[in-house]
Order: structure tokens, then sequence, then C-alpha cells
């Protein structure tokens, strides 16, 4: 069903009593209800739109109005804020330097998602196969990685790619390449190198668990009918798995994008690390570098409020479509 | 796909097939092996790192293995009574915004597979936006929302941030799994005397389990891990969770990373006892099942 034809049968659902039968008794008795079960529903969304509400709508509206004033730190503590109106837009889009950092979180965002998902179904396929023992302590040991607090996880992490001590370099000098001494955080490619693997560690998990749990709803029967048939492994996942999946598939990869397009805690913690910070920053860490860094929270409420648009642009046609594909 | 399904020769489909059947029980397991090395590595790590005394653990050169046993980290992490308030405050936060969130989301999520009313995609869209803040800005308004409400250092802003923060994908994937169970079974059921609201819990829910399992995995894990925001919100040391807790082990003046590392693993601990009560219920059957 098509939204339109949806809205349409919406509509000849609840007419109006009158349009709906001017003269016959029981019919206009019927109205009330048939409208009553098109009504009533409505309220199962009450609960969670109430939630996001009370939690984001604050914040939300905040921002949007921040982002129209000089808001420092004596705002902070409560001076007025003065409105500038789109001062702090016309000078974010006349900075090159927010241009620079937009195509690079975008970059970083599309290779890094990419990567997950395809790692993340791999994993969810192989944890389709195997046998119980196997699969367990693989969710277990992605349950591990999901789980661990990120500040202790980043650690380890920076340990592991440090310059001087670190497991990387030693491994890859053992195994005959020069990697004494090198460092990664320094260039602003291995950098992002290095802060690609993290995520995907970090975020691997989630997708490969949510992708196991969509592939439970494929029949097995189905699949062995079609190898049957003669379809090939690559066959059988593309024209039979991936269609049943879609759903599953569709809100990850979505999700994936949003947050890598967004990712903070991991690019600030590399940073504190060892690297030049303007030649590393990401959406995430420029808007913090603005606002905590240096308290110029207008400039940074602008800055958030253009990410967003960004990424309501970048997955606008892509949510439709996905919903219009659900609804056919 | 586009292009059109060609199948292979019966013949050398049938070799490759038995070629291939013979190395998966080689490859399989080696592949498994692989992934779980990539996501254990960091944890073996942590482990080793906890297990040493905290002097030892910037010792140049490194060693993998600990050249000093010691499980002391763990005995003083667990005594400590700073340690209890956080797992106390993690615990509590987590399981209450799991429970909020899908308190919320399944009705949400029920009706929009269900219904196609006017402002669905819109909702849909909506809820999806909700991820797109980035948190570091968004928590100057949440900090100033909660501290006119008289909120800061309470369980309560927590609890309703990392909510609000985890709908999103909670409502999705139980759409998904909703709007994929055929609307025959739902019907059946109807006929056969259930009520609405007894179709959807003894018999949409139960179909659903997989979805439920992972969005009950997401929330919780995701609330356990909150970090930017309690950050903000919470001052008060008593009532820090476990993520912001820990970094008081290594501060500018003393570095217990042992203890820093042991704590990590501790935390870890509730993640996996409710994984494995949940876990049984991610196997598939049931919904191929209903559905002939």
């Amino acid at each position: 069903m098509t939204v339109q034809e949806a809205a349409e049968g919406l509509h000849s659902a609840s007419p109006s009593p009158v349009s709906a039968s001017p003269t016959a008794g029981p019919a206009t008795a019927r109205v009330p209800r048939r409208r009553r079960v098109v009504l009533t529903p409505y309220f199962l969304l009450i609960p969670a739109v109430a939630v996001l509400a009370l939690a984001m709508g604050y914040p939300l509206v905040w921002q949007i109005i921040t982002s129209m004033q000089q808001f420092g730190l004596a705002q902070q503590f409560g001076q007025p804020a003065p409105f500038v109106w789109f001062d702090n837009y016309a000078r974010l889009a006349a900075d090159p330097y927010l241009w620079t950092v937009i195509l690079r979180s975008i970059l970083f965002c599309f290779v890094t998602a990419a990567m997950t998902m395809a790692v993340g179904t791999l994993v969810a396929l192989l944890l389709n196969v195997v046998g119980p023992v196997v699969k367990v302590v693989i969710q277990i040991a992605m349950l591990l990685a999901w789980a661990m607090p990120v500040v202790a996880a980043m650690t380890i992490w920076n340990w592991l790619f440090d310059w001087r001590r670190g497991v990387v370099n030693w491994l890859l000098t053992s195994m005959g390449f020069d990697f004494q001494d090198h460092n990664w955080l320094q260039n602003p490619l291995s950098f992002f190198f290095v802060a690609m693997i993290i995520v995907v560690w970090m975020s691997v998990p989630f997708v490969a668990f949510s992708v196991y749990a969509g592939l439970t709803q494929v029949s097995g029967e189905v699949l062995e009918a079609a190898q049957m048939d003669g379809a090939s492994a690559r066959q059988r996942f593309w024209n039979i798995v991936v269609p049943i999946i879609r759903p599953v598939l569709g809100i990850v990869l979505l999700l994936q994008v949003i947050w890598d397009l967004r990712v903070f805690t991991q690019i600030k913690l590399l940073q504190d690390a060892g690297s030049i910070a303007s030649d590393t920053n990401l959406l995430g860490t420029y808007i913090f570098q603005l606002g905590t860094g240096s308290s110029n929270f207008g400039m940074a409420s602008a800055v958030s409020i253009f990410v967003l648009v960004l990424t309501v642009g970048i997955s606008a046609f892509y949510v439709r479509t996905m919903l219009k594909e659900e609804e056919s | 796909m586009t292009s059109p399904v060609v199948a292979m020769p019966r013949r050398r489909y049938a070799r490759r097939a038995r070629g291939w059947k013979n190395a998966r029980r080689f490859v399989l397991p080696i592949a498994g092996l692989g992934v779980m090395a990539f996501f254990l590595w960091p944890y073996i790590v942590m482990l080793f790192d906890a297990l040493r005394p905290s002097g030892e653990v910037l010792a140049t050169p490194p060693t993998f293995f600990p050249k000093t046993w010691t499980g002391s980290a763990f005995v003083q992490v667990i005594t400590d009574p700073a340690f209890q308030n956080w797992l106390k405050t993690s615990l509590i936060v987590a399981v209450c915004a799991t429970v909020i969130v899908m308190v919320v989301a399944i009705p949400a999520a029920y009706f929009t597979a269900r219904f196609s009313f006017r402002g669905r995609m819109i909702f849909l869209g909506l809820v999806v936006v909700t991820q797109m803040f980035a948190p570091t800005s968004l928590v100057v308004g949440i900090y100033r929302e909660f501290y006119d409400l008289g909120l800061v250092n309470s369980y309560t802003a927590l609890i309703l941030t990392d909510a609000a923060f985890n709908i999103a994908f909670a409502l999705w994937i139980l759409q998904g799994f909703f709007a994929a169970i055929p609307k025959d079974v739902e019907e059946a059921a109807e006929l056969d005397g259930c009520g609405r609201l007894g179709t959807l819990f003894r018999i949409m829910l139960p179909l659903t389990l997989p979805g439920l399992v992972t969005a009950v995995t997401f929330t919780f894990i995701a609330a356990w891990n909150e970090y930017v925001v309690a950050l903000t919100l919470i001052q008060d040391d008593a009532l820090k969770p476990l993520t912001v807790g820990i970094n008081s082990y290594v501060t500018a003046y003393q570095q217990n990373w042992s203890q820093l590392f042991a704590a990590s693993l501790i935390a870890i601990v509730p993640v996996v006892i409710l994984f494995a009560l949940i876990e049984k219920h991610l196997v598939g059957g049931m919904t191929a099942g209903a559905i002939k």
C-alpha cells in the first residue's frame, strides 16, 4: 500500500457523519464506532512522544534559539544574550575550515559505516552457520567489546597503537616491516585509519546482533528449496535473505551513518593521545571545541543545527525509500 | 538484484558444493576464531593489565604477561564503597531506562506497523531525527533543562535522557518485526477470542522475541555505557554511574591503572548476565512455524 492510498483509505474510513449516512438510523449509529477504531490507537504513540518531548524538546528549542544569539561565557552565567539572527550561520558558511571538517566527516562516516555494515553482516551470517558453542563464544566476545566502558576501551586502543611501546608497531616490526617508533596519530590519514578500526570494533557487535536477529526470520526451508533448485550461495543471499532482512539492514545502516557522522568520544580521546586537533577534527569534536572548549555556545549551536540539517538532507531520501518499500 | 538468475550447471554446482562442504568444517570455525580474536584482543591486554601491580602497567619494555600476578586490584575495587555506589547508579539507571523504552516503544511500534495512519512517515522520520543531534551540544541544553527542574544530580534526569536517546532504535526494529508478521496470524488469534491486547501480548510479542531481545540488549548497553550526559549532569560523586566514576582511578595525582581496568572488567558482568538470561530467545523458527 502506498502512502497516498493509505491516506485515502483513512479518509474514507472516517468521513464526517453527514456525508457517510445522511438517512439511515443504524448507519449513523455505526459511524461513531468506526471512528473510534481509527482514533483510539493514536493513544499508543503518546507515551513514546511524551518521553521524547520531555527529554529532548527543551534542549532542541534552546539550541535553535541559541544558534541565533551571541552566547558566550557571560551568557552562561546569566547575562542576557543579544540576538544576532543568522550572523552565526553566515560566518560559518563563509568559513572554509567548516567545509573541510564537513567533507572530512562525510568521508569518514561513509567509509566507516560501510566497513561496519560489511563486517557486521558477515559476522551475523557466520553466527548463523557455525555450531552452538562457537556461536556463543563469538557472541560473548562481541558483547564484551560492545559493553566495555568507552574510556577504558580507548585507553587500551591508545596503548595498542602507541608509537613507543604499542603492540601494533611491535607486531609489524617483528613481521619485517619498518614500524619502529612509527607514530600513527601524527599523520591525519593514519589517524583516521586507527579511528576507523576502533569505531568499527565498537559498532560491529550492534550490527551483527541486529542482523542476526533479522536472519532468524528467514525460513530455512525456503533456503533449502532454493539450494535444491540450484541457486548459488550468492544468489540465495541476495534474492532470498536480503529482501527478508531489509528492514533491519535499513535501520541499522541509517543509524550507523547518523552515529558515525557525529562521532565524538573516540575521536576526542584519540586526539588527546597526541595529534593536532585542527588536522583531525570531525564535526563532533569541532562542535565540542567551539562550545565547551572556547565557550562560544552560539556558534556551537549553529554548527549542530547545521549538522542536523545536513544529516536530514543525507538521510531524507533514504528514509522515504525505506518506508515506501516497506509499505508496498 | 537485477541480473537474471542463471542457475549453474548442476554437476559443476554439486562438485563445488561438495568441496565447500569439506572445507567449511575447518574454514568456519577458523573464521569464528579470527572474529573472536579481533574483539577479544584489547580485552586480553586489559585483563593482564588488571592482574599486574599498577606500577608495572607502564613499565618499559612492556611484557605481554604480568611479571607479578596479583588480584589485589579486583579486591580493592569490589570493596571500594565508591565503586559500589557507581555500580548501583549504573544498574538503576540502565534497568529503569530499558523498562521505560520497552513500555513506550512496544505500543508505538505495534501501532505504526499495523495501522497506516496519516503522518506515519513523519512520525517515524521524526523519531530518527532524535538520533541526529550531536550529544556534545545537546548536553548544554539538557543541563539547563534539568537545572531548571531541580533534577541535576538525580537518577531521574539520567533515566529520562537515556530512555529518550534509545527509543528510536527500539521503535524502528520492533516495528520492522511486527510488520513482518502476516496479518492472518493476528486475525486468526482474534477470531479465536483473544482481545486486541491479548493478541499483542500472547501472539505478537512472542513472535517478535528476537527483535525484543535485540532492543533490550541495545538499550541496556547504551544506557550502561552513556558517558557525555552523565559526565555533565552528575557532579555528586556518590551518584555517578560507572562510566564516569571509574575515571577517578586515573587522575593527574594518582594512576591506578590496574584498578581502572579491574573496574571496567567488573562493569561488564551485569551485561553478560543479562545477555545470558535472554540469549536463548534469540533463535528463530518460531516465526517460520507461525507463518505456515
